[in-house]
C-alpha cells in the first residue's frame, strides 16, 4: 500500500482496540491507586473499593461553581488536562508486541509529558483567582523545581545502560537483571518524581489540607472529579512507565509479556499509593534542600556509575 | 498517528459524557458564580497579583540543568560507543553545575519562611 | 436508577465543619461522630455537601455564615447544632435534606446564579457610606468585578511585590472558634497579622474540668494538627484517645514527635503539643504573642501553629472560662 491515508485507515481497527485498552488500563490503575490509598488511610478493603464509585456519584451530582473573575478557560484546561496526560503516558508503554504510540524517543516523550503537568497544576491553582489556589499552584512549581532534575537524571540512567531512548529497547536490554536492582538510586528518584507529578504523599503540599486543599480549593463537582481521577491516573501511569524502564518490561515466567507488564504496573501502583498514604506531607520549604542537595547529587552519581560500567563493559 | 487521533476522540467522548451525566444528575447546567474561599469574608482584593515566589534563585539554577539535559539525552545513546572521553566530559560539566547548587545552598536559595 | 445513584452519592456526605465562638465541645463531638459514621469532613466549602456550624453564632458573624453558605455548590444542607447531644440527629438531618429532591430543586431555583457580585456590591456599598473619598473614578476602573487589585509593598528581600490581605477565620474549618486573624501575605509568607476575637452570645460549660479538660483540649489540638497534615488515620486515633486507652495516646504522641523531628511539623507546634499531652499545661498565649508566633511564617505553617496552640489562646480560654466569673 502506497497511499498514506489508506495505510492509516488499514491500521484503524488495531488502533481503536489499542486505544480502548489503554484507556481501560488507565482507569484500572487509577482505581487501584484509590483503593490502596484508602487501605493506607485505615479504611477496610471493601470500603476502599467502594470509595471511588461513591465519590464519583457524589461529585457528578454536585453542581459546578466558578469564582469571581476566574480565568475559566485556563483553569478548566488545568483540571481536565491531567487525565489525558496520564493516558498519553500509558500509550508510550510497550505492552506485548508494541506500544500504542511506539517510537525511538519514548523516554524523552515521557519526560516531556511529565513537564506538561507543571503547567496544568499551576494553572489549576492560578485560574481560580483564590489565595488558597494561588499558594497551592506556586507550591507545586517550587516542588517541581526540586523533583524534576532527579527525575530527569533517573530517566537517563536506563537509557545510558541500554544505549537507547526507545522504551521497548530499554525493556529488552534487562533480560538478565532488572535496572531497579543495579540502579536503585535512579529507581527511587524516579518514584519520588512520580509522587511529585501525581501531587501525592510527601509531595502533596500543593493540595495541602492545611491551605484548604490548595490548588483544589475552589473545585467542585465534575471539575474536582477529573482532577482526583487525574492524580490517581498519573500515579498509575508513572508506575507503568517504570515497568519498561526499571522492572524488565514484559519479562517473566509462564505468563504472556502483556500480562506481566500490566501485573507489574498494578503492583507498583498499589505499593506507591500505599506508601503515599502512609508518609506524611512534608512542607515545601523543608523539601527543597534535601531534593536539591541530597537526591540530585546522588542521582548524578548513579548516572556516573552506570556510564562507567557501560563504557568499561563494552 | 491514527492511534493518537483515536485516543483524542475517545477522551473527548469521555469528557462529554461525563458532563452530560453530571448535568442530568445535578439537574442544572449553569455553574454558580461564587466568591473565592476566605473564611466567610468578602476578599479585599483580587488574589492574582505579583506573587512573591521565594524560590526564584532556585529556578535559575534549574534552568542551567534543564539546558544541560538537551545534551544528556543524545549523549546517553552514544556514550557506550564514544567511551571514556565522553564520560569525563559530561561529568566534568555536571560537576560544574553541582558546584552552582552548592553555592546556591550557601546563599540560602532553598530555604525561606 | 436515579434514586440508586443519589443514595450512593449521599451515603457519606462531606461536611464542612466550622467552630463558632465557644463551640469547641460541639465541634469536637461532631468530628468524633463523623469518625463513627466513616464520613470525611470537607477541606473547603467548594466541594462540601453540607455546612455545619458548631455552637451558637453571635449576630455579627451571621453575614459571614451566609457567605460560606453561598459558596457551597449544591445540593447543599446546613445546620447549627448547639449541644453535644444533638450532633447525631443533626447529621441525620443533613443527609435527609441532601436526599430531598424537591427541597434541593427549590433551593436551586431560589438561588441567584451570581452570588459573588451580590456580596461584593453590598460590601463596597458599606465602604461607600463610611469613606466617600476612596471610591473615586480611578478606583472603579482598577476594580474588575467589583474587587480592587492588590497593591505593592516593599518586601523583606528588597523587591516591591504585591501584598494580599487574607483573613483566616472567623469561620474556617479546623480553626479556633471566634478567632479572626487577618494576615498580610507576601507570596505565601505572612508578614503581618491582626487579631480579632468574636465572643460567644453566652458562655459554654465544659463537659469536664481541670486536668481532664486540659488533656481533652490537648488531644483535640493534636487531632486537628494531624488532620491538617493530611494524616486522617492518626487524627482519628487522636480523637479516640480516652483516659482508659493510654497506649493509643502513646502511639499518637510518638507519631507527633516523629513528624516534628522530620520537619513535617513546625518545631514550636510539636513542642507545645508534646508539653500539653505529656507533661503539664503550657503557658497561655496572648494576642501579641500569637501575632509574633505567626509573623514571617508560611501560610500553611500558620494554620498548624494556631491549631497546635488552640487550647492555649487567650480568646478561647475566655470563651469557656467566663462561666467562673
Amino acid at each position: 500500500m502506497t497511499d498514506p491515508l489508506a495505510d492509516q485507515l488499514a491500521r484503524l481497527p488495531a488502533a481503536a482496540l489499542g486505544a480502548v485498552l489503554a484507556l481501560g488500563l488507565v482507569l484500572v490503575l487509577a482505581w487501584t491507586a484509590s483503593v490502596s490509598r484508602g487501605v493506607a488511610a485505615g479504611r477496610a478493603v471493601p470500603a476502599s473499593m467502594a470509595h471511588a464509585p461513591a465519590e464519583a456519584a457524589r461529585l457528578l451530582r454536585q453542581g459546578r461553581r466558578t469564582t469571581l473573575s476566574a480565568d475559566r478557560l485556563l483553569w478548566r484546561v488545568g483540571g481536565w488536562g491531567l487525565f489525558p496526560v496520564a493516558v498519553l503516558l500509558i500509550a508510550l508503554v510497550p505492552v506485548g508486541e508494541t506500544a500504542l504510540l511506539p517510537g525511538s524517543l519514548g523516554v524523552v516523550w515521557a519526560n516531556a509529558l511529565d513537564v506538561v503537568v507543571w503547567a496544568l497544576v499551576w494553572l489549576l491553582g492560578w485560574g481560580a483567582n483564590s489565595v488558597a489556589g494561588l499558594v497551592g499552584g506556586y507550591r507545586f512549581l517550587a516542588l517541581a523545581l526540586g523533583y524534576e532534575l532527579p527525575l530527569m537524571f533517573a530517566l537517563v540512567a536506563p537509557a545510558i545502560a541500554a544505549s537507547s531512548l526507545d522504551l521497548a529497547v530499554v525493556a529488552d536490554a534487562q533480560s538478565s537483571l532488572w535496572y531497579a536492582v543495579w540502579m536503585p538510586v535512579a529507581f527511587v528518584a524516579y518514584l519520588v518524581g512520580v509522587l511529585g507529578f501525581a501531587v501525592s504523599g510527601p509531595l502533596a503540599a500543593p493540595v495541602g489540607s492545611e491551605v484548604s486543599d490548595g490548588a483544589l480549593a475552589e473545585l467542585s463537582g465534575p471539575d474536582l472529579l477529573v482532577v482526583r481521577a487525574g492524580r490517581h491516573a498519573l500515579m498509575g501511569a508513572g508506575a507503568a512507565i517504570a515497568v519498561p524502564l526499571f522492572l524488565g518490561g514484559g519479562s517473566g515466567p509462564w505468563l504472556p509479556d502483556a500480562v506481566w507488564v500490566v501485573l507489574k504496573a498494578l503492583l507498583l501502583t498499589g505499593a506507591l499509593a500505599w506508601a503515599a498514604g502512609r508518609l506524611p506531607t512534608l512542607r515545601t520549604h523543608q523539601l527543597m534542600e534535601p531534593l536539591w542537595t541530597i537526591l540530585l547529587p546522588l542521582v548524578v552519581l548513579q548516572d556516573l556509575v552506570v556510564a562507567v560500567l557501560v563504557v568499561s563493559g563494552s | 498517528m491514527i492511534a493518537l487521533a483515536v485516543l483524542a476522540l475517545l477522551l473527548a467522548a469521555g469528557a462529554f459524557s461525563l458532563r452530560a451525566v453530571g448535568t442530568a444528575l445535578a439537574e442544572t447546567r449553569s455553574p454558580v458564580l461564587v466568591l473565592p474561599v476566605a473564611s466567610g469574608r468578602v476578599p479585599e482584593q483580587h488574589a492574582l497579583s505579583r506573587y512573591h515566589v521565594r524560590w526564584y534563585a532556585a529556578s535559575v539554577v534549574f534552568l542551567a540543568f534543564d539546558v544541560e539535559m538537551l545534551f544528556m539525552y543524545p549523549w546517553a545513546v552514544v556514550v557506550a560507543d564514544l567511551g571514556t572521553g565522553a564520560v569525563v566530559e559530561m561529568f566534568v560539566f555536571l560537576a560544574i553545575l553541582l558546584a552552582a547548587v552548592a553555592w546556591a545552598r550557601r546563599e540560602g536559595a532553598f530555604r525561606w519562611a | 436508577m436515579r434514586g440508586r445513584v443519589v443514595t450512593l452519592a449521599t451515603a457519606r456526605p462531606r461536611v464542612y465543619v466550622v467552630e463558632a465562638p465557644g463551640g469547641r465541645y460541639v465541634r469536637a463531638e461532631t468530628h468524633r461522630e463523623l469518625d463513627r459514621r466513616g464520613w470525611q469532613p470537607a477541606p473547603s466549602p467548594a466541594s462540601a455537601d453540607a455546612l455545619l456550624i458548631a455552637g451558637t453564632l453571635p449576630d455579627p458573624l451571621r453575614a459571614a455564615a451566609d457567605v460560606l453558605w453561598s459558596q457551597l455548590p449544591g445540593p447543599r444542607a446546613r445546620a447549627e447544632p448547639t449541644a453535644v447531644s444533638s450532633v447525631p440527629s443533626t447529621l441525620d438531618g443533613l443527609r435527609a435534606c441532601l436526599r430531598d429532591r424537591a427541597g434541593q430543586l427549590a433551593d436551586r431555583r431560589g438561588r441567584e446564579l451570581d452570588e459573588a457580585t451580590r456580596w461584593v456590591r453590598s460590601d463596597s456599598a458599606r465602604h461607600d457610606e463610611t469613606d466617600h473619598d476612596d471610591m473615586d473614578h480611578d478606583d472603579m476602573e482598577m476594580a474588575p468585578g467589583g474587587l480592587v487589585l492588590a497593591q505593592g509593598a516593599p518586601d523583606r528581600d528588597g523587591l516591591e511585590m504585591d501584598a494580599l490581605r487574607h483573613p483566616l477565620g472567623p469561620l474556617l474549618d479546623r480553626w479556633p472558634g471566634g478567632l479572626e486573624l487577618v494576615t498580610t501575605l507576601h507570596g505565601d509568607v505572612v508578614v503581618e497579622a491582626e487579631v480579632t476575637w468574636w465572643e460567644p452570645p453566652h458562655p459554654t460549660a465544659p463537659p469536664q474540668t481541670g486536668r481532664a479538660d486540659d488533656l481533652a483540649g490537648g488531644w483535640d489540638a493534636a487531632a486537628t494538627v494531624l488532620s491538617l497534615l493530611g494524616d486522617e488515620r492518626q487524627a482519628r486515633l487522636a480523637r479516640s484517645v480516652a483516659p482508659s486507652s493510654p497506649e493509643v495516646g502513646d502511639r499518637v504522641l510518638r507519631r507527633l514527635d516523629r513528624l516534628t523531628r522530620r520537619g513535617a511539623l513546625p518545631r514550636t507546634a510539636g513542642e507545645v503539643l508534646h508539653t500539653a499531652l505529656a507533661d503539664s499545661v503550657p503557658a497561655l498565649i496572648s494576642d501579641d504573642e500569637l501575632v509574633e508566633l505567626v509573623s514571617g511564617r508560611d501560610l500553611g505553617d500558620v494554620r498548624l501553629l494556631v491549631a497546635a496552640h488552640a487550647p492555649l489562646l487567650q480568646g478561647v480560654v475566655d470563651a469557656s472560662g467566663s462561666l467562673d466569673d
